[in-house]
């Protein structure tokens, strides 16, 4: 008896370690992705996250950042074959997520970003078909959470980008960076399995926008 | 427990003891490196990334039968199995470039498409919006495409050395009568579309599919826009009239209107004009529109439009060459057009439509008042069965019933035809590398009391992950035309058989194809007179029949590169033809008065990003075009001067307040080349007139402003 409870006990300090492992790499990683700003230095961060995917292959949460990483880091690249091969990958990262959790705001949220990083690869000819599932996609995830402060910063991001006569530019993306400033308040940060990216940036274009 | 230590101490301290380094270098089979290349130990946390230069290296304290991993963007992953002990020698890994994600083959064979929804496009509609050569206009657009040529004073499209009559224009599958506006002798009309309402286009120079029957050349396929996205306002201005339309969109369907006034003074008066045009085009219209999606994707739209102008112009006067004459014209036209479209099980898509239209020119010849009125309706019935992805078989049937009516001082004719066409045709494409379009169409003309059958197929093959090859045949029948039918004649179904190979190669925003044809005509329409007259509006008194014949040849070559310059877009097409016939008022075989044998149009785009400006410039040439010189010896062997055009374009993309501004200037012909069309020569051969277009250089500018409504739902 004594020792079944000991082979249990065992077996249960292993599969927490297990769990803190995973998640003391996954967020060591994700924090250093998101300092880092040159593109080679968060490829290599992409890298080690698709290897933390491969290594806890079970986790959604895993695939999540990676496919995160990977559209994040897709706007930094030149090439434009390379970007869509990185958005490729992204897209593969985050269906994996998607058989391992529900479908819930965050992962609409992010194929919206999928979206917006193919169109921003070529916007001439993209922006019609890419426009429309991006759109769709945010208004599936303010559907099921309209307090998600990432559907205003990827709609504010994408209007920032647009060309101004096409009703882009500071003017009109800046409503909806407000809107998203206390909604990331509320958010507590620092739990992965809860994503709570996007803050910084948004901040960052309302700086741009207030030079 | 004290052995579960030691065991614990000794693992730990053998591990220390064999850490492995694993280090070398990536790059691709043919030697360039990679750098940012993943590695590492499958199932592991330990890997690196390749450094500029390739090269890397990592250390592991994994042991045992391992697999390493090494993947990069746009590479084929590769593992290798290792087996960790402490020491390796250095690894330099080559990775095979991922094939650019192998397109399916198309049939490409004749026609080339403009499409929103296909990524991989020679061509895509907003290319036909800002061309310089267009001026707004979509055949315009159409004619700085290979196989196409312009006859600067005819109306209609020229296609591969047929005439005017043998191209048709299609509308979402149903022919328009009278796609452009009405014809004034020796002033080229636009056509009565504006692009801004279709989402994609497809034009065949030949060998185009059995959906389509009674064009022995052409088809310009147009597809209108389905669900219009947002709810919006818009407002044209420009030298020749304003222009309104309204879009309101709801959840599942969107209504639009528009109205239009138009009126040339001020275009006319700034331009160069060559013809007196004493009563300036003035004329307005208006349309409606309604587009609904059922639950299950279907998509039904109903279109409705009334255009009425008129305009009065001292023209040439066709049967006196050397003297003018006024011609005035009035003219209604009312289009309509309903479709609807459902795919049922994702197996099957089910096409239906129906178009009804009326055209009304009352004419004014000098002193002879002329009226010529025709009426259309049509319906088109299809099923599109998916047998698997790669098979598909289509079953349909049309019935179109036209009538036409002159009215030439005391004399009237008129005729009335209807035709009923079944087809049927299906698309194999075996492992995505090779496709199979065989189809045969089945026609029944009431007016001639006779059928035909017109087989036709299209083959494609990839030749290269951005190459292949497609090539087409087919046979084509039309009626004879509408001059003949008016009085009367009883006449066969002209014929016509076309061959045609090309080859297409697109990568990455450049693209090229080449393409050669052969075409042969049979039983064509034959005035049997003993003289030449070169006048296009002739009355025909003479004997008719159908012994005509004849050939066509040539090569079409098309060049575009978005690529090398950022922002800077051009394309270059050049067209060969070489075609004679004996048809018509002909009396030998010879080549057609509208026939060049050389065309060349380049077409160039530059976006200025900083002042959201566009700029765009299109170059034509068309070598000289025989015209009849009665003291030739050769018939219609004399050559007129090539025609060459530079018009320029500009667009100016801003918002004022919340509404998007475009301000936009074409100038036609900015060089003012004194174009001489042909000679006509007075009716003792002793005096030779040119034919000029009606207008040299010409200046036409305009200003778009519209307002997308902002949901506010969103915020």
């Amino acid at each position: 008896m004594k020792n079944k409870l000991l082979i249990l006990s065992f077996l249960f300090l292993n599969i927490v370690a297990y769990a803190q492992t995973f998640e003391a790499v996954l967020k060591e990683t994700y924090l250093k992705f998101e300092k880092t700003e040159a593109p080679q230095e968060k490829l290599s961060l992409v890298n080690r996250l698709d290897m933390i995917a491969a290594r806890y292959s079970d986790q959604w949460s895993a695939h999540y950042y990676a496919a995160y990483a990977k559209v994040v880091t897709s706007y930094l690249l030149e090439d434009e074959k390379q970007r869509d091969g990185l958005i490729d990958q992204a897209e593969q990262a985050l269906n994996k997520s998607k058989t391992l959790t529900k479908t819930n705001d965050e992962i609409l949220v992010l194929e919206a970003y999928i979206a917006n990083a193919r169109l921003a690869v070529k916007p001439m000819s993209r922006y019609k078909k890419y426009g429309e599932i991006f759109d769709a996609k945010l208004a599936e995830a303010t559907a099921l959470n309209a307090a998600n402060p990432r559907i205003y910063f990827l709609k504010g991001q994408s209007v920032f980008h647009t060309p101004r006569p096409f009703g882009g530019g500071c003017k009109n993306a800046m409503p909806f960076f407000e809107k998203a400033i206390p909604l990331f308040a509320k958010a507590s940060n620092g739990d992965l399995s809860k994503p709570y990216w996007g803050q910084d940036r948004n901040q960052y274009y309302i700086n741009e926008c207030n030079e | 427990m004290k052995i579960v230590f030691c065991f614990i101490i000794v693992v730990t301290a053998f591990a220390s003891y064999s850490q492995t380094r694993i280090s070398g270098s990536v790059s691709s089979k043919s030697g360039e490196v990679i750098p940012g290349a993943s590695i590492y130990i499958f199932n592991s946390l330990d890997g690196t990334s390749s450094d500029a230069v390739g090269k890397f290296s990592f250390t592991t304290e994994e042991t045992g039968e391992k697999t390493i991993v090494v993947s990069a963007i746009g590479f084929v992953k590769q593992e290798v199995a290792v087996t960790l002990n402490g020491s390796l020698p250095s690894f330099a890994f080559r990775l095979e470039e991922e094939t650019a994600q192998l397109n399916e083959v198309v049939i490409t064979a004749g026609s080339m498409e403009a499409n929103s929804d296909r990524e991989v496009a020679v061509l895509k509609p907003m290319d036909i919006y800002t061309n310089a050569g267009a001026a707004g206009d979509i055949v315009g657009a159409i004619q700085t495409l290979p196989g196409t040529q312009r006859v600067a004073e005819q109306t209609g499209l020229f296609v591969r050395g047929g005439d005017a009559s043998e191209s048709a224009v299609i509308i979402d599958g149903m022919t328009v009568q009278n796609a452009f506006f009405s014809n004034v002798p020796g002033v080229a009309q636009r056509s009565r579309f504006t692009p801004f309402q279709f989402k994609g286009m497809s034009f065949s120079s030949g060998g185009y599919g059995v959906r389509y029957g009674q064009a022995l050349s052409s088809i310009l396929e147009l597809n209108t826009m389905d669900l219009p996205e947002k709810t919006t306002v818009s407002a044209n201005l420009n030298m020749a009239g304003v222009a309104l339309s309204g879009i309101k969109r709801w959840k599942h369907s969107a209504g639009e209107i528009t109205a239009n006034y138009s009126n040339l003074s001020p275009f006319y008066k700034i331009a160069n004009t060559n013809f007196n045009f004493y009563d300036v085009p003035t004329g307005g219209g208006a349309s409606a529109k309604w587009s609904a999606q059922n639950e299950k994707g279907g998509i039904f739209k109903a279109f409705v439009k009334h255009d009425y102008y008129q305009s009065g112009t001292e023209i040439p006067d066709p049967y006196r060459p050397g003297s003018m004459m006024p011609f005035g014209l009035k003219n209604q036209n009312t289009y309509s057009n309903a479709s609807f479209r459902q795919l049922v099980n994702g197996k099957t898509l089910f096409y239906t439509a129906l178009s009804a239209s009326m055209n009304e020119d009352k004419t004014q010849w000098g002193a002879f008042p002329m009226v010529n009125k025709d009426w259309r309706m049509q319906w088109r019935g299809e099923a599109t069965q998916f047998l698997t992805e790669s098979f598909n078989v289509t079953l349909g049937s049309e019935v179109q019933r036209y009538q036409y009516k002159q009215d030439f001082d005391t004399a009237a004719y008129h005729f009335d035809e209807t035709q009923v066409a079944v087809y049927l045709e299906s698309e194999w494409k075996p492992g995505k590398q090779w496709a199979f379009k065989p189809g045969v169409r089945v026609e029944y003309s009431k007016l001639l009391q006779k059928g035909n059958i017109a087989p036709r197929i299209a083959l494609a093959a990839k030749t290269g992950s951005y190459s292949q090859v497609s090539v087409a045949s087919g046979i084509f029948y039309q009626l004879a035309d509408k001059r003949y039918l008016l009085r009367d004649y009883q006449t066969d179904f002209q014929q016509a058989v076309h061959y045609m190979a090309n080859y297409q190669w697109i990568n990455d925003s450049r693209s090229f194809r080449i393409e050669g044809y052969y075409k042969s005509y049979n039983q064509l329409v034959r005035e049997l007179n003993a003289t030449y007259n070169p006048n296009p509006y002739r009355v025909v008194y003479g004997a008719v029949d159908n012994s005509g014949n004849g050939y066509a040849q040539g090569v079409d070559v098309f060049w575009r590169d978005q690529k090398t310059i950022k922002n800077f877009d051009y394309w270059l097409a050049y067209s060969y033809v070489d075609t004679k016939r004996l048809y018509a008022n002909l009396i030998q075989k010879a080549t057609p008065d509208f026939v060049s044998n050389h065309n060349v149009n380049i077409t160039t785009k530059y976006f200025i990003e900083s002042l959201q400006m566009n700029l765009g410039a299109t170059y034509s040439f068309t070598s000289g075009r025989p015209y009849y010189n009665p003291l030739d010896n050769t018939f219609l062997g004399s050559r007129s001067p090539s025609y060459r055009n530079l018009s320029l374009n500009l667009s100016y993309l801003t918002s004022i307040g919340k509404w998007f501004t475009v301000f936009y200037a074409n100038v036609d012909n900015v060089l003012n080349y004194k174009n001489v069309l042909g000679y006509r020569y007075s009716a003792d051969g002793q005096s030779r007139y040119p034919i000029v277009p009606p207008l040299y250089r010409a200046v036409f500018v305009g200003v778009n402003i519209s307002l997308t409504s902002f949901k506010k739902d969103e915020l």
